[in-house]
């Protein structure tokens, strides 16, 4: 077989890719986060989000999952490619820090935060994400999010 | 492998001597089966529908011959549209399940199509999204590259490299033309990137050879038969600007069957992915109304 093209390691611009995402933001506000309402709780009280901590969710979209975590008490910020999502978030979370950027280089420091989340934000076929593909919603999801975290923070992806 | 998550249980199961791997994941009275599409891709094409349906559902997924975990045989009579069914049934029987609402998209429609009607007691409701059954016109531009297939060209462009000369010298960039007629919407390189990587897992010599021989395959007759013996619930989804299956196979799906139609407008072939938040909010309000769950 001769193939043309090799199989890299890449990743679309991020912009486009918020851009793409963005297309539909009601239908994501309304339709698809409530339906992972369940699964955004069951994280959170595995992950046993408390009072302070410091949360960032990865890939946040229009930012139910921080809102349901600072119900736990916890100071939730966000980062998505997709500046229309976002500025939902930031409607539901006007005390959170939610920005718009790339997920790959996020604008806080390493070591800002004491959980990081991801929800279908961080895929196996993601630059960065771990081949610990058996057990995504452990501790070793990813090295971009890890690297966000305290020493002894947790990091919860679905 | 397979669809990104956390499986409840994996396993394969022989079908005609090949091996097919299976997933399982969730938990709940109810059972949907989704089936695989064209071994271009494996089932991670899922990927939106998994870690939702299972919140709530029992869900099993295995991939087509060609591509994830299961065989790639490079024989054609292991493929064709009338023998996916049996590797549905064989699944269902190696997780213990009785009957189950089945999911297909494009190819995965027509099987998914076989597989509620010559086993009606293991389908109890059926989706079918973007279906590429045999009931209207193909696309005109398909219709040219499938009558020069086997044919040399000088060159190729555009659907001029569906033909097997270019997949056997020029496979990956066969595979980002083809998935760029898939994704119409604009912005779509994510999902571009993200299908082109399941195609890589495959062969130009696995991909031919699923093109499968005439004796398996749906025929027009065959396919307006069974569209007429649905007896289950069925939804069939459909975008207007699906570059791969016309929309009119849709329709004429639907008007057989006598399933509710969702036309929508702007998608193209892969609404499950790139629009997935409306299409998993149309699945919800289809299994709920068609009672899949036995105890809601």
């Amino acid at each position: 077989m001769t193939n043309d093209i090799e199989v890299t390691q890449r990743h679309a611009d991020w912009t486009v890719v918020g851009r793409g995402w963005g297309h539909a933001v009601e239908n994501f506000a309304t339709l698809s986060e409530p339906a992972n309402v369940r699964e955004y709780v069951s994280m959170h009280e595995h992950l046993r989000i408390g009072p302070g901590d410091r949360l960032l969710d990865i890939a946040c979209g229009s930012g139910l999952a921080v809102e349901l975590a600072h119900l736990s008490g916890a100071v939730g910020a966000g980062i998505d490619a997709s500046e229309r999502l976002v500025a939902v978030a930031c409607d539901r979370n006007p005390d959170a820090d939610m920005q718009v950027g790339d997920m790959h280089a996020p604008p806080s420091a390493d070591g800002t935060f004491d959980v990081v989340t991801s929800f279908r934000g961080i895929w196996g076929t993601t630059p960065e994400a771990s081949t610990n593909r058996s057990r995504p919603n452990q501790t070793r999801a990813s090295p971009l999010a890890s690297r966000r975290c305290t020493g002894g923070c947790h990091v919860g992806r679905r | 492998m397979l669809v990104e998550g956390d499986p409840v249980a994996t396993g394969t199961v022989r079908v005609r001597g090949q091996r097919i791997a299976w997933q399982e994941f969730g938990a709940g009275d109810g059972v949907v089966l989704l089936m695989p599409t064209w071994c271009i891709v494996h089932t991670d094409f899922w990927r939106h529908q998994v870690p939702w349906l299972s919140q709530r559902y029992r869900v099993l997924a295995f991939d087509e011959l060609g591509n994830g975990a299961s065989d790639r045989p490079t024989d054609p009579e292991h493929y064709g549209d009338l023998l996916v069914a049996d590797e549905a049934v064989a699944v269902l029987d190696a997780c213990a399940v009785e009957h189950a609402a089945v999911m297909g998209v494009s190819q995965g429609g027509p099987w998914a199509l076989a597989l509620a009607v010559r086993h009606p007691d293991r389908v109890n409701a059926a989706v079918f999204i973007a279906p590429n059954a045999p009931l209207a016109a193909e696309h005109a531009e398909c219709v040219a590259a499938d009558e020069r297939f086997n044919d040399v060209h000088a060159s190729h462009d555009g659907w001029s490299k569906w033909n097997r000369h270019y997949w056997l010298s020029n496979f990956h960039d066969f595979l980002r033309f083809f998935f760029s007629q898939c994704f119409t919407e604009p912005d779509s390189q994510e999902q571009i990137d993200h299908f082109f990587d399941m195609g890589a897992q495959t062969t130009p010599e696995a991909l031919l050879a699923s093109l499968g021989t005439d004796a398996n395959q749906l025929t027009a007759e065959l396919a307006s038969s069974y569209a007429r013996r649905v007896r289950c619930p069925s939804l069939v989804i459909h975008g207007d600007q699906d570059a791969i299956t016309p929309l009119a196979r849709g329709e004429e799906l639907a008007r057989l069957a006598g399933s509710e139609l969702i036309v929508m407008a702007g998608s193209g072939h892969e609404p499950q992915c790139r629009n997935h938040e409306v299409v998993n909010a149309h699945i919800n309000s289809f299994l709920e109304t068609a009672n899949v769950r036995r105890h809601p």
